[in-house]
């Protein structure tokens, strides 16, 4: 199998687990992987994990139930992100909570990413970032 | 790489220093705020929090720190961070946390003030 150091182009990449503190850190770790599969440098890719964490809590906010989906598209140097979290009835998005003012996590990630999205919806939360290397 | 999370703390002339190091995140963060409750019960007015050995800091542990910072200030007391690695301060600076925050270099500077 030949290998590249840095993705040209592929298909997406998904990854869907339940919400749960658990599976936070794995997205974190599978983040890490993706950006370094782009070519990110070493500060790139720091910033890249600190951002999956903060896409999904904040999409999940503080539900403890249902599912979030990452899916990853990645280009040469380039990594667009969809974060969606599916609700249970019991655990249906907020809108309020998403306040852009008041939240820590879109604080962040606006000043890791170089582009960040945000649509709340009764049945889902997904938020779109993409994030380029400095040097492509 | 996950580090391990670890956290401590002494009190040494009225000042009570929590020693933090790992990864504060959503698993870890609920730790860090029954340590900082822990201090705050004891009735000690100044609280240093040495994140020194701390390697990744997110929204969470931000949110328990601002509520210890809170708490603290309402009961006339004080609360300093130490830090010295520019990944974790970059994290309070995008969140405008570092207008509220009393932040030192190394421990010895927070315990003078």
């Amino acid at each position: 199998m030949n290998q590249s150091t840095t993705a040209d182009t592929t298909g997406p990449i998904t990854l869907s687990f339940p919400v749960s503190a658990e599976m936070i850190l794995l997205a974190r770790l599978t983040g890490a992987a993706i950006a370094s599969r782009a070519g990110f440098d070493i500060e790139e890719t720091e910033d890249f994990r600190l951002a999956m964490d903060e896409i999904c809590l904040l999409v999940a906010g503080d539900s403890s139930e249902g599912s979030i989906t990452l899916e990853f598209e990645l280009g040469k140097g380039t990594v667009v992100t969809l974060c969606t979290f599916h609700p249970t009835s019991d655990s249906a998005p907020r809108p309020a909570r998403y306040d852009n003012d008041s939240n820590f996590s879109v604080q962040i990630l606006k000043a890791l990413v170089d582009e960040y999205s945000l649509e709340v919806t009764p049945q889902a939360v997904c938020a779109r970032i993409s994030k380029s290397a400095a040097v492509t | 790489m996950e580090e391990v999370f670890q956290i401590s703390s002494h009190e040494n002339g009225g000042i009570t220093t929590v020693s933090v190091g790992g990864e504060i995140d959503v698993s870890t963060a609920p730790s860090l705020r029954t340590k900082l409750l822990e201090h705050e019960s004891s009735g000690s007015k100044t609280l240093v929090v040495d994140l020194l050995g701390v390697s990744f800091l997110d929204s969470t542990g931000l949110g328990v720190l601002v509520g210890a910072f809170k708490r603290l200030r309402d009961q006339g007391g004080t609360m300093r961070l130490v830090i010295n690695q520019p990944r974790i301060l970059r994290v309070f600076e995008v969140t405008d946390l570092t207008s509220i925050f009393s932040i030192f270099s190394t421990v010895d500077e927070a315990l003078k003030g």
